[in-house]
């Protein structure tokens, strides 16, 4: 499903998916400090470049990208559900 | 020199109309676009402030990507918005909370001294931190004007003069509405957009006009020159706990984020927008780290190559604009930080100080409020002087480079006591006071105190060599820790220190009824319905007492406002509510959210004296919220199937209501045609008695008029008869078998009796011989009549046409009357076979279809509406033969 298309699921949802985009809200900070902290981000210490830009670099805006872009995906479940 | 002056002081002036002009729009009620989640966030960018916009790049050059844990930290906690910012945001708008001191005091039983605390540690670490932005501003203008260090004082003055008028003009107004500064804050955003397009615009410049594009930019880049090998380690992960730390703990982020808060789903959108803010601020960072590196003549400083950049290449648009970029990040950030601080310092150490001289003096309406805003505007001036003082004494030392991750590490001393607070019901006051003052304490000796490089209080050979030559008791090796970069030592002494120390004397102590109360609000948060615990606190006071004290703190107006709301809550018809404990405790959460929980607490309890709290109706209230979780939980699964059983019962009520209306209308119509007759009998009837003279002939006329209006009552009201008796389910079922077409043919003649022959031309189809049918003739007769009388009366042609057809298939009996008429819409049809319903105005009393169906159905058959194909109306009765 892209991100805006119409058939984002209703204001609240059902509670099942509520709960399911709760868990995945926590989740994702551990997720990303995994990403971006050693020994992963180690992984891409290296002198090769991706069209111009060092591996690095790249990695980590990439890492950053996605995060933003999951982390909408879950603000939109949840911030209009109403917290509990 | 003049022209980056004047282009500074027309932004500063567009900026100062903004503020005053969305503040002038909030107070006349049209917040509008000022609360939207976009503006929220972008106020939260006042995270970024010169340190960054010029010092990202800096660091950059020198360390390679260690630049970005600085935003990626608070990236993770913004994502991580679930775990504890949405819980902070929640508990500051539940009980009013005006800053980072006041969360933590009024969680530990709104206690004064930790408030107090918590403003000098957050005092401290903000002082050089202001300084810091001062001399940005300083460098940059010199910079950019070839001036000189000469400069320095009269540059870094006026700044701090100007920054102090805007504040207090913009910060300081008022007392009310919860702390929030419309005006500022939309000065804040607009400013977030200028230094992110700034650094945007000489990204752009360095990697497509200088360097001519990416594979040039990073020419000289290798992992060697990034230092990789040792960029992720401890300080690497401490860096990204601090930064995710700070932009929670720093009090000018927890003014933003929590304080000028104005709707919780604000911070739904901000959990992706900021750290997207983040992202395109630091996406240039290293491109133009690079590139000024390979350009600029070595003389030039890193932390200046944003702005050196473009001069060097003569681009003296892009350089003024950069100018005004850096000059947006340094203002914001100092002016939402003495707006924080000086909010802290009023509300906890000079309101209480000021209550404490104060007792028995004079007391007048609206003295308090006056005290604290005057309060406010003092220390705004005193934090700028220090600020000032602090870069004056300091001068341009290399000291103040590292001043932002010091003044980090030293809010991060909040964070023990605020995520306990949060989330451990036994964390108490004495384990938060004792792990708070020791950690500030270890981070002042490890961290803050050496930076200044000897020049205060610690003195260059104490920093070097301990105090008295202790050398387990350096500051920068405590205890022989030895090795460690020096903040990765002092944030693991202190905060280690701090969080153990919070946890080991928690467990010791015991919290006071107050705290257990607080900790059971401020944890479960989002469970426990507030105004329940607001009686939990018993104490009384004379109404008028509290009156002038709320008129004290929150000026005459608003106090009025309160106190007849609550009044009017309490059903009281004068101004004066009664002071019941939950008054008592809604009026200090209102007094709260202008001075602090501490202030606020100190002062009711003068007047209402020590409270006591029911521990038994507490710890009731906490396993209330236990069993409403697990409630809570059950009640979910139940919802989906209770909301099919609701759907269901909608639509069964939307026809009931249906159909009481129709019986309505249907009552009406049996009125008015009960009446008709009715009349004419009464007045035929008067004629006869008042009247001795009529002639015989005329006499009898009107007995005939009588008696015939008399029949059609009768005849009325048997329909309605038939019908209630059928509606109950009574019509006879051991029924002999009929012939059905004998049956018919009878019935056809005696329903066209009324009309004759010549209007109607009547079409006799009937194929059924000898079929027999279990039903009461004189019912089936009613139901051909009635399918008859319908196609003629509701005919609108000239020369009617109905066509009686019978004919037995294997199911049973079937009838068919069709006529030429107009028809049964399709929509309807569902509808003319019900009780009470009547297709036109046309005929009887529209019971004729529907005693049909019901004497049809009686006997296991059914009466269906349809259409023939010229669109006539055909309606088909099947009835179950008898075998």
């Amino acid at each position: 499903m892209k991100d805006g298309a119409p058939q984002r699921p209703p204001r609240g949802g059902d509670g099942f998916h509520d709960s399911r985009a709760r868990d995945a809200a926590f989740a994702l900070p551990l997720f990303g400090l995994v990403l971006v902290a050693p020994p992963f981000a180690n992984l891409f210490v290296t002198d090769l470049t991706i069209l111009g830009a060092p591996v690095i670099g790249v990695y980590l805006f990439t890492v950053w990208a996605v995060l933003i872009y999951c982390a909408r995906r879950l603000s939109r479940r949840l911030g209009e559900g109403g917290p509990r | 020199m003049n022209a980056v002056l004047g282009v500074a002081l027309v932004y500063v002036a567009a900026l100062f109309a903004l503020a005053w002009w969305v503040d002038r729009r909030a107070a006349r009620g049209g917040g509008g676009w000022v609360s939207s989640p976009v503006i929220y966030t972008l106020s939260l960018s006042v995270y970024c402030t010169a340190w960054t916009f010029y010092g990202a790049v800096g660091s950059a050059a020198r360390t390679g990507v260690e630049f970005m844990t600085i935003y990626l930290g608070p990236t993770l906690a913004f994502i991580g918005w679930w775990w504890l910012i949405r819980k902070l945001v929640r508990i500051g708008r539940t009980h009013r909370i005006t800053s980072i001191a006041d969360m933590i005091s009024s969680r530990y039983g709104k206690s004064g001294g930790l408030a107090a605390l918590a403003t000098v540690g957050a005092v401290l670490a903000a002082t050089p931190y202001i300084a810091l932005q001062l001399q940005s501003l300083t460098l940059s203008y010199e910079t950019i004007t070839a001036g000189g260090p000469q400069q320095d004082s009269v540059i870094a003055f006026w700044a701090a003069a100007g920054l102090a008028l805007f504040t207090i003009l913009f910060g300081t107004r008022t007392l009310d509405e919860n702390e929030r500064h419309h005006g500022v804050v939309a000065a804040i955003a607009a400013e977030a957009v200028v230094k992110l397009a700034a650094v945007i615009a000489v990204g752009l410049f360095a990697v497509f006009g200088v360097a001519g594009g990416v594979r040039e930019t990073f020419a000289g880049v290798t992992a060697e020159s990034l230092r990789l090998d040792e960029t992720f380690g401890g300080r690497w992960m401490t860096l990204l706990f601090l930064s995710a730390t700070a932009v929670i703990c720093l009090p000018r982020q927890f003014q933003v984020t929590v304080v000028e808060n104005s709707d919780e789903s604000h911070l739904a959108t901000a959990s992706w927008m900021f750290p997207l803010y983040m992202l395109l601020i630091s996406l240039f960072v290293m491109p133009i780290a690079a590139v000024g590196a390979a350009t600029l003549p070595a003389g030039w400083s890193p932390d200046l190559y944003i702005l050196a950049l473009p001069l060097h290449e003569g681009a003296n648009a892009l350089a003024t604009f950069i100018f005004i970029g850096g000059l947006s990040a340094a203002t914001s950030m100092v002016i939402v930080s003495t707006i924080a601080l000086s909010t802290m310092i009023s509300n906890h150490i000079v309101a209480p100080l000021a209550l404490r001289l104060s007792a028995g003096g004079g007391e007048r309406s609206g003295d308090v409020q006056a005290m604290l805003l005057n309060a406010r505007r003092g220390a705004i001036v005193v934090i700028l002087a220090l600020g000032y003082i602090y870069f004056r004494v300091a001068g341009r030392s290399d000291a103040l480079a590292s001043t932002g991750l010091i003044a980090f590490c030293g809010v991060a001393q909040f964070l023990p006591a605020l995520v306990a607070g949060v989330f451990w019901r036994n964390a108490t006051l004495p384990g938060a006071a004792a792990g708070m003052a020791a950690g500030l304490a270890l981070w002042c000796y490890t961290l803050y105190l050496p930076s200044f490089g000897g020049a205060f209080l610690l003195s260059a050979d104490t920093i070097a060599n301990g105090p008295f030559g202790i050398s387990a008791l350096r500051p920068y090796a405590l205890f022989g820790f030895e090795g460690a970069d020096r903040l990765v030592h002092a944030t693991l002494w202190s905060l280690g220190t701090n969080a153990a120390l919070l946890v080991g004397v928690s467990l010791f102590t015991r919290p006071t009824p107050l705290e257990r109360l607080q900790s059971t609000l401020f944890v479960d948060v989002f469970r426990s319905e507030p105004s329940l615990t607001l009686g939990l606190v018993r104490r009384s006071a004379p109404g008028q007492d509290l009156f002038v004290l709320a008129q004290r703190v929150l000026g005459a107006e608003p106090a009025a406002t309160l106190f007849a709301q609550a009044a009017r809550l309490q059903g009281k018809p004068d101004l004066l509510p009664d002071p019941t404990p939950e008054f008592i405790s809604r009026l200090e959460r209102e007094l709260a959210g202008s001075i602090g929980a501490a202030s606020a607490h100190a002062m009711v309890s003068r007047i209402a004296g020590g409270e006591t709290i029911s521990m038994g109706e507490l710890v009731e209230i906490a396993d209330e919220n236990a069993r409403l979780v697990r409630a809570t939980d059950a009640l979910r699964a139940k919802s989906a199937e209770a909301e099919e059983s609701a759907a269901q019962l909608r639509a069964a009520n939307e026809r009931l209501m249906e159909m009481d209306a129709q019986k309505d209308e249907f009552l009406s119509h049996v009125g008015h045609e009960l009446r008709t007759p009715m009349t004419s009998v009464r007045s035929f009837a008067e004629l006869l008695r008042d009247d001795p003279g009529l002639a015989p002939a005329e006499r009898r006329r009107f007995a005939d008029i009588i008696q015939a209006e008399s029949v059609r009552l009768t005849r009325l009201i048997d329909e309605i008869h038939d019908l209630s008796f059928l509606e109950r389910g009574a019509a006879g079922r051991d029924m002999e078998p009929v012939d059905a077409e004998a049956v018919l043919a009878r019935a056809v003649e005696v329903a066209l009796s009324p009309f004759g022959e010549r209007r109607v031309r009547l079409i006799r189809d009937f194929a059924a011989p000898g079929a027999r049918v279990r039903i009461d003739p004189d019912r089936f007769s009613q139901v051909v009549i009635n399918l008859v009388a319908n196609a003629i009366l509701h005919n609108d042609k000239a020369a009617v046409e109905v066509t009686v057809r019978s004919r037995a298939e294997a199911e049973g009996f079937v009838l068919e009357v069709e006529d030429n008429g107009p028809g049964i819409a399709r929509e309807i049809r569902g509808r003319v076979l019900e009780p009470f319903y009547r297709g036109s105005p046309k005929g009887s009393s529209g019971l004729g279809l529907a005693i049909s169906a019901r004497i049809v159905e009686a006997v296991g058959g059914r009466l269906t509406v349809g259409a023939t194909a010229s669109g006539g109306a055909r309606l088909s009765v099947h009835l179950p033969v008898d075998a």
